[in-house]
């Protein structure tokens, strides 16, 4: 069964990229929701079937096995993947902002299959050709130039880092895989540059703080896209391949202290840029940012990495998201706060939506990170800061124009986060210890919710600085960039002009030019030339006979 | 070395020149416009190509071994045999050359001045290269080596657009030059016997001698390869090169001073060599850093190409002069795609160099309105990075663990300068998708490729796929 | 010819050179029939005297089809030319068959001085006082010949090659005698050879002159100097060699050189093949020293191939006619490939094989040559020639940019037949020799070593 969701989901995937954009939209999407359902209950029957194993011959001298086995790597995230999938899938059906929602279908099919293949992942190649084929996917998924050439640089530059990581480890080892990792920390090559190379990548991929300027200018499209982006696609594939490779951090003194310093520098900075943004996507992008800096802040600061819990956070965050697309929508798809502020008066349905998703975001936060209680309460203050600005800006200032989507509609958007919450609410066997802190959690939230603290943080609504400034370019730009780009310009001029057109080619040229004027010279109507010539010819001669008679 | 009775090197290397000498002979008028001559051109390229496929699959592979060996007696005194043989690395590469080539003649296929000049001179060369890659004895791959310089002299100087003269004689010079080093290389060796190339190392020379032997073997085929200071006389051509198969060709012959590198190198040359093989690198990766800088900070399109090529065969040459021979087939596999990619990228760039000049567009967001040249010009730029959409994505990775494992600081630089020639191409390309300000209404747009030609394109794409999903994917 | 001009009262261009055909096919013969027949001490007949005689009839006769298509194109008379160079001719065959250094001495000089009287066909004012300094320059070289074989014969009367050959072996004659006569001698024939120092008449001569004189002295006469030099060298003065090596080595290399550097400062067609004809003696002469059986090869191979590819190139200069007149300069050839394209092909192939490109005809003659010098070990000569080469290279590339890649500014006339018919016969017996080398590389080693008893 498993074997074939797999290739069942790659089929499908074809056929949705060829099929024409006006035909069969709806069906199409429904088709394919059901083909995730029947994997998402494949992967839970308790006769799932065997895994997928073949030998992939990629390279002529090296030839390796690709293996799927979501029962070593784990069927929960495998189960998260497709869950984060689905609700994509189902956010594409319903959305009316898609010209060929049959391409989505396709490309979120594709990268399903390719997160599950990264997760399964046995050896490097089998690695990097997934993480290489999602970036591939995602680049398709973006609409955006502006965003395209961004995520494409940062990607291209982390993806390469990453191979020439696992360069290092092949020549040194000769081994392609994972497991044999271990025995590579052993030896301790370079294991500072690897180390902090493999970070970069990853914090690259996941876009915490200083490489997150891709995932604000995916802020253009589309919410879909963008939630898609942000939780279930390239960062999520950067915590992958941190968990697969996290024997490599071992081996440096540094790893440690980085991640420390660059979550919380993603923390600070997604929190900041949440409570500050007019946007309902930058914000939706600088949530992400937080959750991906206390993700691996947890990652760092807890005993243990639960990763079925991190997947359910995931979730979570997903569908908070998702939340602020239903506030956009519900808003005539306006995504600027200043404007829905004051105009628009939402339903209570909503609101009870909206809390529904930070209910579920809070508490699976604290699920996740109850093993550090400092940690675990300073993200829970941070998430419901967040949560509860948004929605106060908007209820606490209603405005008299009606919301664009009846309750019907807004049912069926929100299905995800209900469907969801009962989920949770059933499978869910840690509810009973955390009880207290669902109601702490409840009543904190209404406080901060009704005292509205980051009123002020309004003001930067107005400040376009703010909004659209973007300080992380223009520091790449000034120390990075342009300063590539002088020296360029200097060395074609100082190495190509000035050495050796100028110089060695110069003198090449004159000299000749001067032993083609003394040859003019000697070869010209005038006799004196040819008779020197003679005179030479003779002295020649003349010498050779006097060294013969000498000798 | 296998010697088997075969027919394919013999139609592998007459092919093209029967084409060449149809093509003397075939009439071209006002009313055929050119297209006998370029149906011509490309029956002789396909036809060639079907039997390389062939060859490949009668190839015995995972030996190393050249086969499908052929001895042409030219002269008993002194004694000089040809010989001539193939493995699946020569195959490739001659496979990639003649893919690039086709891929040319589509390029050109509108364009009618002078085109059975054009075919003929990219027939012949292309008919050099080929021998040159099927060449297993030192005179031979010398005669190949420097008999393939006038066609493309002839076509650069022709469809160039060259305005300095000067620059065109450097150009033929500089090669002639390194043409001359090895000549006297191989009357040195000679005297010795007659080696076959792998055999080379066992000349037993005096260590004078052998130190210039090897020197000038040296010098001969990095006067090929865009190293400083040969990588002047590259640059200055290519960036007048408007016509796509000029381009393509003169862009192939760095090939060649890496392919005589890869056979002559490392495995036989002597131990004498080995602090000037150090120097070389040096030189190699200076090199590629400085060209990648001027490729990332120069706005014309060209150069860009030129600096992205220019890296990677220098890429490729540090690769062949690892202290191992396992890394062969990567190099051929890589080639291989590389190859086809740099062609397919200078189809499409040429056509929109062409639309921009006729209909007086900008180049900054012409690929808005073209959806078939923008999809093609951003799979083969990806897969020209390296993202997993050909055989150079992974077997490049094996030449980087090789690389690194050697010496990782040097291997440092080089990535440096892989990824800033990657960015400047991808740079271009959003520059070329990314318009400045809005399009006006009735403003002229550019003409996208043909539907045919796009087709092909797309046969191009499932073939570079095909070659990462399965490099052996000619195999039975 | 005389007879005909007096009394035939209606003759053509074309009847002259029917004569000379029929009279130079009737040498051709005899040479063959009597090709070991001496004649008492005077005359010899052997493989390698028989093999350059060949080889200049052919020639000439090639020549002289070619050059009536010029008379006739022109309506100009030809008697003065055919009769000029039937009688240099016959000096040619003389020199070449002479055992005897006087016989040598008389017929060389007459055949030189035969050049002038072919200067003078259809030669303007200027051209004529350029001629006359041509001669006053023969002049004096053909003393300084006549004054080293006359030292000689001072010394011994009978100046037989064998009999000086052991006067000097015997020290009869005492070496300063025959260092000076050996050095007037060869001062005089590397006068004829145009070979450095003694080399600025040539390109001048070829220039001025009319098209059939200039192919002419390009191609036929060096032929005979050379068989004449080598003979000289080795038959007379063998034992004085290795007093000249470095004499020699200096002129070659100097040939070399200027030839290059000539040929790049010049913008007429023949004075650069002249230079480049002068790189190319240059390189034989390098080449021939020590004088043994591979030196001796390779030399006579590279100059058979400098003689095959410099007559096709002079063969294309008779299609190279716009309005009535031969072109020779590189501004009257722009463009011409547009209007010739098969003249302008063949032209490029013959300068290809100039260069000695592989796989032309050229590169064999460059390999023999080169490889020999490194069997020697003379690293360094190998490598002024090449460098020189390259030099020479880039006046090439000015014609072929000129052919090829300037736009035409010139319409040129319409070709004869007979020229592409010389041309493709030139050219496949360039395809057939590269082909199989064997008979040149291996079967004309045993007619050349001859020579060297």
């Amino acid at each position: 069964m498993f074997i074939n969701f797999i290739f069942l989901l790659v089929a499908v995937g074809f056929l949705s990229l060829l099929l024409p954009a006006k035909r069969m939209k709806t069906f199409w999407s429904l088709a394919v929701i059901c083909i995730m359902g029947y994997s998402i209950f494949s992967i839970l029957s308790p006769y799932p079937g065997n895994a997928i194993s073949f030998v992939w011959q990629a390279i002529p001298n090296l030839p390796v096995s690709i293996e799927l086995n979501p029962w070593q790597s784990g069927v929960y995230g495998i189960l998260g993947v497709l869950i984060l999938h689905t609700i994509a899938i189902y956010y594409n059906t319903i959305s009316q902002q898609e010209q060929n929602p049959n391409i989505i279908s396709g490309l979120l099919l594709f990268n399903c299959v390719f997160m599950i293949t990264a997760f399964c992942s046995i050896n490097y190649i089998q690695l990097l050709a997934a993480v290489g084929m999602a970036d591939v996917v995602v680049y398709g998924m973006i609409n955006d130039l502006n965003a395209k050439r961004y995520y494409i640089y940062g990607n291209f530059i982390a993806d390469f880092v990453l191979l020439n990581i696992l360069a290092i480890i092949l020549g040194q080892q000769g081994k392609v895989d994972i497991t044999h990792l271990e025995e590579y920390t052993k030896s301790w090559h370079h294991r500072d540059f690897i180390a902090i190379m493999l970070l970069a990548a990853i914090f690259i991929k996941s876009g915490l703080a200083f490489f997150h300027v891709t995932y604000q200018k995916i802020a253009s499209l589309s919410f879909n896209r963008l939630n898609f982006i942000l939780f279930a696609s390239t960062p999520l594939i950067g915590l992958i391949s941190l968990l697969l490779l996290n024997n490599i951090l071992t081996i440096s003194r540094y790893s440690e202290s980085l991640i420390k310093i660059f979550s919380c520098l993603s923390i600070v900075w997604g929190f900041s840029g949440y409570i500050s943004s007019d946007s309902l996507k930058r914000k939706a992008s600088y949530n992400a940012m937080l959750l991906w800096g206390l993700v691996y802040a947890g990652y760092v600061w807890l005993p243990n990495f639960p990763l079925n819990k991190f997947f359910v956070l995931l979730t979570s965050a997903y569908l908070f998201n998702v939340s602020l697309n239903i506030i956009s929508k519900d808003s005539g798809d306006e995504t600027y706060i200043s404007k829905i502020a004051g105009n628009i008066c939402h339903s209570k349905m909503l609101f009870l939506i909206y809390f529904a998703a930070i209910c579920l975001y809070c508490i699976n936060w604290l699920i996740f990170s109850k093993d550090n209680t400092v940690l675990s309460l300073s993200g829970l203050l941070l998430i419901m800061l967040i949560t509860s600005q948004t929605i106060s800006e908007i209820y606490l200032n209603q405005g008299s124009q009606q919301s664009s989507i009846s309750s019907g509609r807004l049912f069926f958007i929100s299905l995800p986060v209900l469907s969801f919450l009962v989920a949770f609410i059933l499978h869910n066997d840690h509810l009973t210890i955390t009880y207290a802190y669902f109601i702490g959690i409840i009543i904190t939230w209404l406080l901060l919710f009704l005292i509205f603290p980051l009123q002020c943080f309004g003001k930067a609504h107005n400040i376009s600085f703010i909004q659209a400034g973007d300080v992380t370019t223009a520091i790449y730009s000034g120390m990075i960039l342009h300063p590539i780009q002088a020296i360029g310009r200097s060395l074609r001029i100082a190495i190509d002009f000035l050495l050796v057109e100028r110089t060695i080619i110069s003198s090449i040229k004159n000299s000749i030019l001067f032993f083609i004027f003394t040859f003019k010279s000697l070869h010209n109507d005038k006799i004196w030339g040819k008779i020197l010539l003679i005179i030479f010819g003779i002295v020649l001669f003349a010498a050779t006979y006097y060294k013969g008679v000498a000798k | 070395m296998i010697e088997q009775t075969n027919i394919f090197l013999p139609l592998i290397m007459s092919i093209p020149l029967l084409g060449v000498l149809f093509a003397l002979i075939s009439k071209d008028n006002a009313e055929a416009k050119g297209n006998n001559i370029l149906s011509l051109g490309m029956l002789v390229t396909l036809t060639n190509l079907l039997i390389i496929f062939f060859a490949l699959r009668a190839v015995a592979g995972g030996e190393g071994d050249i086969q499908f060996v052929s001895n042409i007696n030219w002269l008993s005194t002194p004694k000089i045999e040809f010989v001539f043989g193939a493995d699946i690395f020569s195959l490739l590469l001659i496979a990639a050359v003649h893919c690039a080539v086709l891929l040319g003649l589509i390029g050109i296929r509108n364009n009618t001045y002078r085109q059975k000049t054009l075919i003929i001179f990219a027939l012949l060369f292309l008919s050099m290269i080929t021998n040159y890659l099927l060449s297993y004895d030192l005179f031979s791959f010398y005669i190949f080596f420097e008999a393939m310089l006038l066609p493309l002299f002839m076509l650069v100087g022709i469809f160039g657009n060259i305005k300095k003269q000067d620059i065109l004689y450097r150009f033929f010079l500089y090669n002639l030059l390194g043409a001359v080093f090895l000549f006297i290389a191989l009357c040195i060796l000679f005297n010795q016997q007659n080696f076959n190339i792998q055999n080379i190392g066992n000349a037993h020379l005096i260590p004078k001698l052998q130190f210039f032997v090897w020197g000038a073997i040296f010098v001969a085929f990095l006067s090929r390869i865009p190293v400083w200071p040969f990588h002047y006389w590259i640059s200055s051509i290519n960036t007048n090169l408007s016509n796509p198969l000029v381009f393509i060709i003169a862009n192939l012959l760095p090939l060649t001073g890496v392919y005589g590198l890869i056979r002559f190198f490392p495995l036989t040359a002597p131990s004498i060599m080995t602090p000037y093989l150090v120097a070389l690198e040096i030189i190699s990766i200076i090199t590629m850093l400085v060209i990648a800088l001027i490729g990332f900070s120069n706005r014309d399109v060209r150069y860009k190409l030129f600096s992205y090529s220019s890296v990677y065969y220098i890429f490729y040459l540090l690769g062949a002069l690892l202290p191992t021979d396992t890394l062969l087939e990567n190099i051929g596999f890589s080639l291989f795609a590389w190859i086809i990619v740099v062609a397919a990228i200078e189809i499409i760039l040429s056509h929109i160099e062409k639309e921009k000049q006729c209909n007086g567009l900008m180049e900054c967001g012409i690929l808005c309105n073209i959806k078939r040249s923008s999809f093609a010009l951003s799979f083969f730029i990806l897969a020209a990075v390296g993202l997993p959409l050909s055989s150079i994505f992974l077997n490049n990775m094996l030449i980087f663990a090789g690389l690194l494992k050697f010496n990782l600081k040097m291997s440092i630089f080089i990535l440096l300068a892989i990824v800033l020639s990657s960015l400047s191409l991808l740079q271009h390309l959003f520059y070329l998708r990314y318009p400045q300000t809005e399009p006006q209404e009735n403003a002229v747009c550019a003409q996208d490729i043909s539907a045919s030609v796009f087709v092909f394109l797309m046969l191009v794409i499932i073939l570079l796929l095909a070659t990462f999903i399965n490099p052996f994917w000619y195999m039975g | 010819m005389t007879i005909v001009r007096i009394f035939r009262h209606q003759y053509t261009p074309k009847t002259f050179y029917t004569i000379s055909r029929f009279f130079i096919l009737l040498a051709a013969i005899f040479s063959a029939i009597f090709y070991n027949r001496n004649t008492a001490e005077y005359f010899y007949n052997n493989s390698f005297t028989n093999l350059f005689k060949f080889l200049i009839y052919i020639l000439v006769l090639i020549w002289n089809y070619l050059s009536v298509k010029r008379f006739i194109s022109k309506n100009t008379p030809s008697f003065a030319f055919y009769t000029i160079m039937m009688f240099n001719l016959l000096c040619i065959s003389l020199a070449i068959s002479a055992a005897n250094l006087w016989i040598l001495c008389f017929s060389l000089s007459l055949s030189f001085l035969c050049n002038y009287p072919l200067l003078l066909i259809e030669e303007t004012t200027k051209e004529k006082k350029l001629s006359a300094k041509y001669f006053i320059f023969s002049l004096l070289f053909i003393i300084a010949f006549f004054s080293g074989v006359f030292i000689l014969h001072t010394h011994i009367s009978n100046l037989n090659y064998t009999n000086i050959l052991q006067s000097i072996q015997t020290k009869q004659i005492s070496l300063n005698i025959g260092l000076i006569s050996a050095s007037l001698i060869f001062m005089a024939l590397l006068f004829m050879m145009g070979i450095a120092p003694f080399h600025f008449w040539f390109a001048e001569v070829v220039s001025i002159s009319i098209l059939p004189v200039a192919g002419y002295l390009t191609i036929v006469p060096i032929l005979a100097y050379f068989a004449c030099f080598i003979n000289i060298i080795a038959n007379v003065f063998a034992p004085l060699l290795p007093y000249f090596y470095k004499t020699f080595t200096i002129c070659g290399i100097l040939s070399v050189f200027m030839g290059a550097v000539g040929a790049n400062s010049e913008d007429n067609l023949r004075k650069i093949f002249a230079y480049s004809g002068l790189y190319c003696m240059g390189v034989i002469l390098l080449g021939l020293l020590p004088l043994n059986n591979y030196s001796l090869l390779s030399s006579f191979i590279y100059l058979l191939v400098y003689i095959i590819a410099v007559s096709g190139i002079y063969t294309v200069f008779y299609g190279y006619r716009s309005k009535g007149k031969y072109l020779s300069c590189l501004e009257d050839i722009k463009g011409v490939h547009s209007q010739r394209p098969y003249l302008s092909a063949a032209l490029l192939l013959f300068m290809i094989s100039l260069i000695g490109i592989p796989p032309m005809l050229g590169f064999l003659g460059k390999l023999s040559i080169i490889n020999n010098m490194v069997i020697d070990g003379k690293f360094i000569i190998i490598g002024t020639v090449l460098f020189a080469m390259i030099i020479l290279v880039y006046a090439y590339l000015k014609i072929i940019t000129a052919v090829y890649f300037e736009p035409r500014n010139n319409s040129f006339d319409i070709v004869d037949k007979g020229v592409y018919i010389c041309m493709i016969i030139n050219i496949l017996v360039m395809v057939i020799i590269i082909i199989d080398p064997q008979y040149l590389m291996h079967d004309i080693e045993k007619t050349l070593m001859a020579v060297l008893k």
